[in-house]
């Protein structure tokens, strides 16, 4: 009782810890499900166009994207650029204002012939600085240049922390949970080893106390003895009665090893049984006659088997098959016997 | 005629059989020893344990019995003339009861009866009685052994047999000194029947019982080197106690054996390098060629029928067994596996063979059916050889050394079980069991 009550503590113990596992486990997955994603651009929908028999687009092909993929990956606030000036842009530099997304108007290409339009490039010509594009979040921080505040962003940098602060947290809490529970885990094991090392004695006493039970069962499950082996219309010779009926007298049988012409030796008993299964006595026959008053060997072979019948007493039948065995005949077969023994 | 008696009898009882609808055929059992309890009445005093001792032990050797212990009787029997409460026996487990009644008859004389009971089937199998004087009533323990024993195996007993062996003993100058020896199956009343003036090797006892012929040769030490000489056949009887010289010829003669009538002397003599089989008739004192050739045959055996002989030969390229008629025609030979075959033995019932192998995974004592099939291994050693049978064909001797050279003689089952070490009061090798020796002093009485 006490061992059941111990083993229940441990099962109950592992049982709570795996639960909280999972709870842990369960949270940290919501919660990461329903964090904002959109700056997130390893998390960015990307909708591939088409799809089936238009899921490789052709250079010509046009696709409107989605509408919110139209949006411009770009702070909320523009910032306004100085006009770039000396654009070698035939139409002036009004158009300098444009939006900067655009491609300087060097280029862009050129129309008509090129050796026209395009002035000789000299040496004297300034250098023009290319337009800057505007900061973006995924763009790599100056260390030198303090980085403009933008108060948009501002929350930004919070929320990150937030993440990263709520990331780490319930890291470093499952770490904690899992090394506690691997604690708990081998000091489950080694209450459970020491417990088995005194389990062992009352293996060998519950292997008897199964044996027995199995026993009893079989004894008293007369009704399922027979199902579904087919008894069928009787007959002789059915594989089915040397399991169920041959077996009740294999285990009292000492087969005497090492005698002569073993394989020559086939002893046949007839018997007789009562309604209950009872073996009658009087009714076990030796059927060779001759030889046992002859056969010195026969004869030990076939007391062997005599006194196994004797000793086995009564055979386990089922009511409703007890006339087939009234009157039957045991073939003792000592060759069989000894395979792998003479 | 017998046997068509037999097909007769079988038919009827295959009409018996059909007349029962259902045949259960039992096809395993337990190998296990039968329990037997051994009730003494001692009505002489003072022999109880010895007498039962004996019989205990020759039983419980076979590993066929297994005594029930005196403490565990719940029925306490004073008389052989009352059966038994079998229930009480059967209780306790025991299979078989033997009840023994010791009792003084005249001066020095002492009267034994012996009843067997089966518990199972509550019945009196067996009723042996006898008389035989005081001082002999080891071999009454033995005669009653074999009594139990045969009514429960159905095969003769072993116990009233003697074990011919030579005893070795090394000396301070480290010269090995070999004697004859003789002692019951047991190791019991052992005695020497030679000085070990002479090497003396592979005894062999005559059917008849009167004498043993021996190999044997006297050695001669020139130059610190030992040179043997006159190696021949010798015999010696045991009514007048006197060995002779059997047969002597240009060459070595070694590993005589007697054949089944006890007339004929088989022996292998060696000359050039070559070794041939020989038969030397003890009556008309001839001799003859059995085979010829450049090979090495020996250990020549005849088979119980006397109509074949086994040896070994290395004719095929390796130490082999081969058979043979007795007069040296149809050589067919016997083993084909890996290793070298020797000292082939043919059993008394005739349905084995004995041998020894060695190759290079050891030695073996094995067994082997007489047309070469079901070969198997019986023991292993450092070094095993010379196996020798029981009367009945159930056990095994041989000699075996160990690492150390101490040399001893073990016997094992014809299953391959129940090895032991027969207890000898020196080194011993080369053991031969004698047939079951007839005891003039013990009268059986008719029950």
């Amino acid at each position: 009782m006490l061992h059941h009550k111990r083993d229940n503590a441990l099962l109950n113990r592992s049982l709570s810890c795996s639960v909280l596992l999972h709870v842990i486990i369960f949270v940290f997955c919501v919660v990461s499900h329903f964090l904002p994603k959109k700056n997130n651009f390893l998390l960015m929908e990307v909708e591939l166009s088409g799809g089936g028999e238009n899921a490789i687009m052709s250079p010509n092909d046009t696709v409107e994207p989605p509408p919110e993929l139209l949006e411009p990956i770009v702070p909320e606030e523009r910032i306004e650029e100085p006009p770039i000036e000396n654009v070698i842009n035939g139409e002036g530099g009004a158009e300098a204002k444009s939006d900067p997304m655009q491609a300087p108007e060097s280029a862009q290409e050129p129309t008509g012939d090129m050796s026209e339009s395009v002035p000789p490039f000299h040496d004297d010509v300034p250098e023009t600085k290319p337009a800057e594009l505007p900061p973006q979040e995924e763009a790599v921080p100056n260390l030198d240049e303090k980085p403009k505040e933008v108060p948009a962003a501002k929350e930004k940098p919070k929320k990150k922390k937030r993440k990263k602060n709520a990331l780490s947290d319930v890291i470093k809490r499952v770490e904690k949970k899992k090394s506690s529970e691997d604690r708990r885990k081998k000091i489950a094991d080694l209450v459970e080893k020491s417990a088995n090392a005194k389990n062992k004695k009352n293996d060998a006493f519950n292997k008897m106390l199964e044996g027995a039970r199995e026993e009893l069962r079989r004894s008293s499950d007369v009704g399922g003895f027979g199902e579904g082996l087919g008894y069928g219309s009787g007959g002789s010779g059915d594989g089915n009665y040397d399991k169920i009926i041959g077996t009740q007298i294999e285990r009292n049988w000492i087969v005497p090893a090492g005698v002569r012409d073993a394989e020559q030796i086939v002893v046949s008993i007839r018997i007789q049984l009562k309604d209950n299964g009872e073996i009658i006595a009087a009714g076990i026959k030796v059927l060779d006659e001759r030889r046992y008053a002859t056969d010195l060997v026969f004869r030990a072979v076939a007391d062997s088997a005599r006194r196994a019948i004797i000793e086995t007493g009564c055979l386990k039948i089922p009511k409703d098959k007890i006339n087939l065995f009234r009157d039957f005949v045991f073939n003792f077969n000592l060759a069989e016997a000894l395979k792998g023994r003479r | 005629m017998h046997f068509l008696r037999r097909v007769i009898f079988l038919i009827v009882i295959m009409f018996d059989i059909a007349n029962c609808s259902i045949v259960v055929n039992v096809n395993k059992g337990v190998v296990k020893p039968v329990s037997i309890a051994l009730n003494f009445i001692d009505k002489k005093g003072g022999m109880k344990r010895s007498f039962v001792g004996v019989i205990r032990k020759d039983l419980e050797s076979t590993c066929l019995f297994r005594s029930v212990s005196e403490d565990a009787f719940m029925q306490k029997m004073d008389t052989i003339l009352t059966d038994p409460t079998y229930n009480l026996w059967k209780i306790i487990n025991v299979q078989y009861l033997v009840n023994i009644e010791l009792k003084p008859y005249n001066d020095g004389i002492i009267d034994v009866t012996l009843v067997l009971y089966d518990v199972a089937s509550k019945s009196k199998i067996r009723t042996i009685s006898a008389y035989a004087k005081e001082n002999d009533w080891r071999k009454m323990a033995h005669m009653m052994a074999n009594g139990i024993y045969e009514r429960v195996t159905g095969e003769k007993g072993y116990f009233d047999t003697k074990i011919l062996y030579v005893a070795t003993q090394h000396t301070k100058g480290k010269h090995k000194i070999y004697r004859l020896a003789m002692m019951d199956q047991d190791g019991h009343d052992n005695q020497y029947l030679t000085n070990g003036s002479s090497i003396v090797l592979t005894p062999r006892l005559s059917p008849k019982g009167n004498e043993f012929s021996f190999f044997s040769y006297k050695e001669k030490t020139v130059n610190s080197r030992k040179i043997p000489l006159s190696a021949s056949v010798y015999r010696y009887n045991f009514n007048t106690r006197k060995t002779e010289l059997m047969v002597q010829f240009k060459g070595m003669t070694y590993a005589p054996r007697y054949s089944p009538d006890g007339n004929t002397l088989i022996f292998s003599l060696s000359n050039n390098g070559a070794s041939s089989i020989y038969t030397y008739d003890l009556v008309a004192r001839k001799i003859r060629r059995l085979t010829k050739g450049r090979c090495i045959d020996t250990s020549p055996c005849y088979s119980p029928d006397g109509q074949c002989i086994v040896f070994n030969s290395d004719r095929g390229g390796t130490q082999q067994l081969y058979v043979m008629d007795t007069d040296g025609s149809n050589v067919r030979r016997l083993s084909f596996s890996v290793g070298r075959y020797a000292t082939p033995v043919w059993s008394p019932r005739g349905d084995w063979i004995a041998f020894t192998k060695f190759g290079s995974s050891g030695f073996f004592i094995g067994i082997i059916r007489p047309d070469g099939t079901e070969e198997r291994m019986l023991a292993s050693g450092f070094l095993v050889e010379s196996p020798t049978w029981s009367p009945n064909g159930r056990v095994v001797l041989f000699s075996h050394q160990d690492y150390y050279r101490k040399e001893q003689i073990c016997s094992v089952d014809i299953t391959g079980y129940n090895k032991r070490v027969v207890p000898t009061q020196m080194n011993a090798i080369d053991p031969e069991w004698s047939g079951n020796i007839k005891f003039d002093c013990v009268y059986r009485k008719k029950v």
